[in-house]
């Protein structure tokens, strides 16, 4: 057949370089590896499985590393595994391969790893590291609210599933980023902001770091129907803001990245401020200074005031 | 608790607390509509329970005394219809719909049977720009002076508003738009007082290609069921306004199903005869020069006009008796399908040799058509006019050929009217009294029926609410107190389910007996706990008659 362009399996989905804070800002290097995919497959605004492939095998997954490490021709000090899974899902991530990354980054100079994985596969055993490395597991917790984590983004595990991984990592001296989601299907823009504040401060003991995702629509979702029955509106720009400006203020580490900011299916504003108000979180992220965020202005603001007023009524968005 | 004080059609006039239905909640000034805080509005819009039903039931709002319907401003015109209906039918609890009023579509919202709405879209549309009327929307920066006198409007000049900032730009359309709904709410409430509600929808509906949708499939649905029909009143105050030939509205169908099933004439002669714009007909300078000149006397008469077709027998019923519509002298082959059929399926109640049609145009062609369908001879009279010379005496001629048959038309008219109205029949001598319209029926000294022309029908007396009483037929089973006025729901022990509002009824219990005119329909009247159920005519102790 024509017309068909068929995954590479020896190549990682995607792979860029960045800065990341540690120990002031560093090269890092970030992989989104192909993978068998997520076993859980069931939330409702994940759009990863897409990436995923089901032939993939140990040896494939090394190929993709290799040619990673070997692309950019930089100082590293970070290297990011991303698989849009879990890390220490041996379904997807064989013990075996991890050992391998372990050593191959070792040698390649790289000092700190940022990996992700649900909570049920968090388990002593499972992540044994070399000493001399600095390993950081992000979890998505999404929510502290465990009634919206199970029925408006159906995730599958409790808060109190979060807390015991939490310790686990603690015992074995892993730091941890839990990533919070602005905006499930079905809250109001100021339910969105109110959830996320109070998430902040139910995990403001257990996290090292908090990353902020801003909800953005994938295809093939179930959130994508809901948008195009124009039943979702992913945050505003500005409820972004107010939350990482709350959260810094509690006193957590709090970052993000606005993917598709300003764009429709992303997180967006009145669309003449969204490429400043994005770039400021960007900023924050780095320095993390509310004072970044002095300064922003623009008219649609007051109407983002109103849709937080009068959401909780409608349960629609207002506003495209 | 709600409470109901005039219901027309789904739409009604209720208390709710302090506030009077059908009301608006002001989310510009929240404060003053506590109970509020006391409905649950769910996480998710009820349109989610066509995507994921069981998702939707957990994600739902709890039951409340409010009965509150989100989200539903992104369903197709056609699906909101249903949706309102689906949940009226539900129960009698105020039903708010959320974020979905504009001062374009309140009338519609409320003849559907939505009790609350917002000001959330106006608001939303002041912070668009966009200014509201009742029939249009201006962007404000193109408008050059307020075509309103509100008092938002009068307090300034839009060239003074468009130099204002976004915020207080904003704010200001907002305050003109909330204005402007809330007029709309009370422009309603006077038209359900006034049993006018239809014909205001009708006319406000025409603005709007979605709005004349929605009201066209909202008259099949309310057709198509017994349970939305229940609310609707046979017999009004108000002038039905046939704008536009409306064969599906309720008060159409109603009469044309209903009149089909119960006439019953007895002459072996039928003459049709155009409508008129006087109503009764026979009031008309047409009708009453054409009885000068021709003893109409011994024929059966069915007159036409769109979209009715009436036997004389009911002309002085509901909505024959008080109707307007538009004649243009065009009839639409629709039209002449529509009428013909109808017309086709009165002439077959009856046993007639001779069918005269005193009619020309486009009453001829439906005369035709239902000549076709009935398969009848027709003989027509007219040249050069209704009421010309060469008409009246073909019409004349016709009727010395052919044979009558003696009987009296006004005791017709009772009899029809009966049966219309109590579906039994008249039984027994009787005679009629008083100067049409104004008619009266004795029997022996005893008057037990007049028309009551406001309303297109019959209005009881209490020998006739005995006969009612014995069949069971409109009646109303109190508690034991002496009824005084008004009937309240509360004290309403059953009810006939075939009570519409504006009927006329039978209340009893053990020791008082009367009439009155129900305002509610029979099962509500059982169902809810407050609200004016039926307003008192006449009563009597049991053991004094």
């Amino acid at each position: 057949m024509a017309n068909v362009v068929r995954k590479d399996i020896n190549r990682p989905v995607s792979l860029w370089h960045e800065k990341e804070l540690f120990n002031g800002t560093e090269n890092c290097l970030t992989i989104i590896l192909r993978t068998k995919g997520c076993y859980w497959d069931r939330c409702l605004m994940c759009g990863y499985l897409r990436d995923a492939d089901r032939r993939v095998e140990i040896e494939n997954l090394k190929n993709q590393l290799d040619f990673a490490l070997s692309r950019y021709d930089m100082d590293f000090g970070i290297l990011k595994i991303f698989t849009s899974g879990s890390f220490f899902d041996e379904r997807e991530i064989p013990e075996k391969f991890r050992e391998y990354v372990y050593e191959n980054m070792l040698n390649s100079g790289f000092r700190k790893l940022i990996v992700e994985s649900r909570p049920e596969f968090i388990k002593k055993e499972k992540i044994s590291f070399p000493s001399n490395l600095t390993l950081e597991v992000g979890i998505g917790l999404e929510t502290a609210n465990d009634f919206i984590r199970e029925y408006c983004i159906n995730k599958g595990f409790k808060f109190e599933n979060y807390v015991n991984a939490v310790s686990v990592l603690k015992e074995e001296k892993a730091g941890v980023k839990t990533y919070l989601l602005l905006k499930p299907p079905f809250l109001s823009e100021r339910e969105a902001i109110e959830d996320m504040i109070d998430s902040a401060r139910a995990i403001a003991d257990y996290t090292d770091v908090v990353s902020l995702n801003l909800m953005n629509i994938p295809s093939g979702t179930y959130l994508e129907r809901l948008w195009k029955w124009k039943l979702y509106r992913p945050p505003w720009l500005w409820s972004a803001v107010k939350v990482l400006k709350e959260i810094r203020q509690i006193g957590l580490e709090v970052i993000s990245d606005p993917i598709a900011a300003g764009k429709k299916r992303g997180p967006h504003n009145c669309g003449k401020c969204d490429e400043s108000v994005a770039e400021s979180i960007k900023n924050f992220s780095l320095s993390q200074n509310i004072e970044e965020f002095d300064g922003l202005r623009c008219d649609c603001i007051h109407l983002w005031r109103k849709v937080l007023e009068l959401e909780d009524f409608s349960r629609i968005p207002l506003v495209r | 608790m709600i409470s109901l004080v005039k219901r027309d059609g789904l739409a009604r006039i209720a208390n709710l607390n302090e506030h009077k239905l059908p009301m608006m909640i002001d989310f510009l000034d929240k404060n003053r509509f506590e109970f509020i805080d006391g409905v649950d509005f769910g996480y998710a819009p009820y349109q989610l329970s066509f995507i994921d039903e069981e998702r939707y039931e957990i994600l739902k709002g709890k039951e409340s005394s409010i009965s509150v319907v989100t989200g539903l401003r992104t369903l197709y015109p056609k699906k909101i219809v249903e949706t309102i209906f689906t949940l009226r039918r539900r129960d009698w609890k105020p039903l708010y719909a959320t974020a979905l009023a504009t001062p374009e579509n309140l009338p519609l919202l409320i003849y559907l049977g939505v009790d609350i709405v917002d000001n959330i879209l106006p608001i939303v549309e002041g912070y668009n720009g966009i200014y509201l009327l009742p029939d249009c929307r201006f962007d404000i920066n193109s408008i050059k002076e307020f075509p309103c006198s509100c008092s938002v409007c009068s307090s300034t000049y839009p060239e003074d508003v468009k130099k204002m900032s976004y915020s207080k730009k904003s704010e200001f359309i907002a305050l003109h738009n909330t204005e402007t709904l809330e007029n709309q709410i009370k422009i309603v409430r006077e038209q359900i007082r006034k049993e006018n509600l239809r014909n205001f929808v009708e006319y406000r509906s025409k603005v709007n290609t979605e709005l004349t949708l929605m009201l066209k499939i909202a008259d099949k649905l309310i057709w198509s069921g017994e349970e939305l029909k229940k609310c609707f009143q046979l017999y009004k105050r108000s002038k039905a306004l046939f704008t536009v030939p409306e064969f599906d509205r309720p008060d159409v169908r109603c009469f044309l199903d209903k009149s089909a099933e119960i006439y019953h004439p007895v002459s072996s002669t039928l003459v049709l005869l155009p409508c008129t714009s006087t109503k009764p007909y026979s009031m008309s300078r047409t009708h009453s020069a054409l009885k000068r000149a021709v003893q109409l006397r011994g024929v059966n008469e069915i007159i036409i006009s769109s979209p009715l077709v009436s036997p004389r027998e009911l002309e002085l019923c509901y909505p024959v008796s008080n109707y307007d519509t538009t004649v243009t002298g065009y009839w639409s082959a629709d039209e002449v399908q529509f009428m013909g059929e109808k017309l086709a399926n009165l002439i077959s109640k009856g046993d007639f040799d001779k069918v005269i049609g005193h009619v020309e145009g486009g009453y001829r062609k439906v005369v035709e058509k239902a000549s076709e369908i009935g398969g009848f001879e027709v003989t027509f009279t007219v040249e050069e006019g209704i009421l010309s010379e060469k008409s009246i005496e073909n019409l004349r001629r016709e009727f010395e050929n052919s044979e009558g048959m003696k009987f009296n038309l006004y005791e017709e008219i009772f009899r029809h009217m009966v049966r219309y109205q109590f579906g039994m029949e008249l039984d027994g001598d009787f005679t009629v009294k008083g100067r049409f319209p104004e008619l009266k029926l004795y029997s022996g000294k005893e008057r037990i029926l007049r028309i009551d022309t406001r309303y297109g029908m019959l209005d009881i007396d209490l020998k006739f609410a005995e006969i009612l009483l014995k069949n069971r037929k409109y009646t109303v089973k109190i508690d034991d107190f002496e009824p005084k006025g008004t009937i309240f729901a509360a004290g309403v022990i059953e009810a006939d389910v075939r009570i519409k509002p504006n009927d006329v009824v039978v209340f009893f219990n053990e020791k008082f007996l009367g009439t009155g005119q129900a305002i509610m329909c029979g099962e509500e009247m059982v169902q809810v706990d407050k609200g004016y159920a039926i307003k008192i005519r006449k009563k009597c102790k049991v053991n004094e008659r």
